[in-house]
C-alpha cells in the first residue's frame, strides 16, 4: 500500500512530509483503475462507472486541500469520495424512479452495458444488492483490507468479513443456480 | 465455477477507458496549501492531549495558588507582629484614648482606655496629680498562660500590700484548665503608677481602663464647711454661757448647737471619706486564661501553608468542574444522542438504499 503517512508531527517532520507528498495529478494517474473498477462492481454500469469516476476525481480535486496523508492512504480517500459520489446518486435514482413510477415510464426496464465480465458472472453480480457488490469490490477487486474495508464502510470488522462471506456464498450459489 | 475462479476473474476487470482517463488528466491542478491554515485535528487525538494539559493546567494553577497565597501570608503576619519586641500593635488595636476635661477650679476628669482583641498591650498608667486629691480608678485585663493564674493572682496581692495597700476583694475560678480571677485593690494614689506597670508585667495586657477624677474642690468645700460649722457651734456655746439667756431662747440654741454638731459630724466623715477615697486607688485587676484555640495560634510552616492553599485552590476547580458538569452534562447528553442517532439514521438509510439497488 502506498500510504504516504507521516509517522510524526513536528513541523520539519510535516515540511518533509509534504514535500514529499504526492501531487494530486500522480495519485489520480496511479489510482483511477481502482476508482473505476470499484464503482464498476458497486454501480455494476460502466457508463455510470466512468461518469461518477470524473466526478469523484473534480470532487476529490476540490477537498485535495483536506485530505490528511497521516490519516489514510490516497487510495482508501478516493473510494471514500466514490462511495459518497455513488451514493448521492443512488438517492437520486430512487427519487427518479419514484417520480417515474407515478408517471409510468417504461424506459426503467433497458439492460444496462456490458461491464467486461464473463455473462453468468454478470448475471449473478447484477442479482446481488449494491452492499453485496460494493463489499466484494473493496475486497476482493481493489484487496483492500479487513479494517480498511470496513472503516470506508463505517461498519466493524467482523461485520465487514460477515458480509463479505454472505456476499461471495450468494453470488456462487446466484451462478450455480444459473448452471 | 470455483470461487477462486469468480475471484480471479474479478480481479481482472478492465482498468479506466482512456476517455475517462483523458478527463482526468485534464483536470488542472489544485491550488497549492495556504502556509497560514489552520493544521486539521483529530478529535480522539486532540482529546487524548487536551485532557491531560487541562489537568496540568488546573494542577499548575493550583500550585501556583497556592505558592502565591502563602507568601502573602507571611507577609501579613510578619506585618501584624510589628517591630516593638514582641509587642503587637494589630489595625484593630485601639490607640490610646485621653480625654482630659478641666473642670470647675482646675479640677480634672481624665480617662484612659487602652484596648486590644488578643494582643498584649504595654500598660500606660496615668499619673495622678502629686498636689491635688484624686479619685483613681485602674482596671487590666491581663492574659496569663496555663497554671499561672493562681501565681498571678497571689503576686498581686502581694504588690498591692507592698506599696501599703491592700485587698478589697478576690474573686477566682479555676475550671478544669482555664480560669479567671478578679481581683479589687486598694493601693495609695501615689504609688498606683507603680504598682498597674507590675501588675502588667505578670501576663498580657489585653485591656487597659484609668480613670482619674478631681476631689480637691469637693475636699475642700467639706473641709469650708467644717470650719464654718466648728465656728457655728463655738458660737453658740459662748451664747449658752450666758445666765442671763432666757430659758426659751436657751432651748432654741440648744436644739441648733446639736443640730450644728450633727451635721459637723457627717460632714467631717465626708470629708475624711473623701481624702481616704483621694488616697487610695482602686486597681481592679482581671486575670484570665484564653482557650487554647485562641491562647496559641498554630503558626504552620510554609510549605504546610502552600500545599492548603493549593488543595484549597483545587477543591474549588473541581468543584466548578462539578457544577458545569452538572449543567452542562445533560445537554451534552442530548446532543451526543442527538449526533449519534442522525448519524445511525443516515447509515440505515444508506444500507437501505444500497439493498434497493
Amino acid at each position: 500500500m502506498d500510504d504516504v503517512n507521516a509517522a510524526t508531527t513536528t513541523v520539519p517532520a510535516r515540511r518533509a512530509s509534504a514535500e514529499r507528498a504526492p501531487s494530486f495529478a500522480s495519485v489520480a494517474e496511479r489510482h483511477l483503475d481502482d476508482v473505476y473498477r470499484y464503482l464498476l462492481v458497486f454501480t455494476r454500469d460502466a457508463q455510470l462507472a466512468e461518469e461518477l469516476a470524473a466526478e469523484t476525481f473534480e470532487r476529490a480535486l476540490r477537498a485535495w486541500r483536506r485530505f490528511d496523508p497521516r490519516r489514510s492512504s490516497p487510495r482508501t480517500w478516493l473510494c471514500t469520495v466514490a462511495r459518497s459520489a455513488a451514493l448521492d446518486h443512488f438517492r437520486a435514482e430512487t427519487r427518479r424512479t419514484r417520480r417515474e413510477q407515478l408517471a409510468a415510464d417504461p424506459q426503467r426496464d433497458v439492460e444496462p452495458p456490458d461491464v467486461g465480465l464473463s455473462p453468468q458472472l454478470d448475471r449473478a453480480l447484477r442479482s446481488l444488492s449494491a452492499a453485496d457488490r460494493e463489499v466484494i469490490a473493496l475486497r476482493v477487486v481493489l484487496d483492500l483490507d479487513a479494517e480498511t474495508a470496513a472503516r470506508l464502510l463505517r461498519i466493524s470488522t467482523t461485520a465487514c468479513t460477515t458480509r463479505l462471506n454472505r456476499a461471495l456464498q450468494r453470488l456462487e450459489e446466484r451462478m450455480t443456480d444459473d448452471d | 465455477m470455483t470461487t477462486d475462479a469468480i475471484l480471479t476473474e474479478l480481479r481482472a476487470l478492465p482498468g479506466a477507458p482512456d476517455r475517462l482517463r483523458e478527463r482526468v488528466r485534464a483536470l488542472p491542478e489544485p491550488k497549492p496549501r495556504p502556509g497560514w491554515a489552520l493544521p486539521s485535528f483529530d478529535v480522539r487525538r486532540s482529546l487524548l492531549v487536551l485532557a491531560p494539559a487541562i489537568v496540568a493546567l488546573g494542577v499548575g494553577a493550583a500550585a501556583l495558588h497556592g505558592v502565591l497565597s502563602g507568601e502573602t501570608t507571611q507577609r501579613g503576619e510578619a506585618t501584624a507582629r510589628g517591630v516593638g519586641g514582641g509587642t503587637v500593635l494589630t489595625n484593630r488595636a485601639l490607640a490610646p484614648e485621653v480625654g482630659a476635661v478641666p473642670a470647675q477650679h482646675g479640677a480634672l476628669r481624665a480617662t484612659t482606655t487602652l484596648q486590644s482583641f488578643g494582643a498584649a498591650l504595654a500598660p500606660q498608667p496615668l499619673p495622678p496629680s502629686a498636689t491635688r486629691l484624686n479619685r483613681y480608678e485602674a482596671w487590666l485585663r491581663v492574659k496569663v498562660e496555663r497554671d499561672e493564674l493562681a501565681r498571678a493572682a497571689t503576686r498581686a496581692m502581694q504588690i498591692a500590700r507592698g506599696y501599703g495597700g491592700y485587698v478589697a476583694s478576690v474573686d477566682m475560678n479555676t475550671p478544669g484548665r482555664r480560669g479567671r480571677a478578679y481581683l479589687i485593690l486598694r493601693i495609695p494614689v501615689t504609688k498606683v503608677e507603680d504598682a498597674v506597670l507590675r501588675l502588667g508585667t505578670l501576663g498580657a495586657v489585653t485591656a487597659q481602663h484609668v480613670r482619674i477624677q478631681d476631689l480637691q474642690r469637693q475636699a475642700d468645700l467639706l473641709q469650708q464647711k467644717i470650719l464654718s460649722l466648728r465656728t457655728r457651734i463655738a458660737k453658740l456655746e459662748q451664747q449658752l454661757q450666758s445666765p442671763s439667756l432666757p430659758a426659751d431662747e436657751r432651748l432654741r440654741l440648744e436644739y441648733e448647737l446639736q443640730q450644728a454638731k450633727a451635721v459637723l459630724a457627717r460632714v467631717a466623715k465626708a470629708h475624711s471619706t473623701t481624702v481616704r477615697e483621694g488616697t487610695l486607688a482602686t486597681v481592679s485587676a482581671t486575670f484570665f486564661v484564653p482557650q487554647s484555640a485562641a491562647a496559641k495560634p498554630h503558626h504552620q510552616g510554609r510549605v504546610v501553608r502552600t500545599l492548603k492553599s493549593a488543595g484549597s485552590f483545587l477543591v474549588d476547580e473541581l468543584t466548578w468542574l462539578l457544577y458545569a458538569l452538572i449543567v452542562a452534562g445533560p445537554i451534552a447528553v442530548l446532543a451526543a444522542f442527538a449526533v449519534l442517532g442522525a448519524r445511525a439514521g443516515r447509515r440505515r438509510a444508506d444500507r437501505r438504499l444500497l439493498e434497493e439497488h
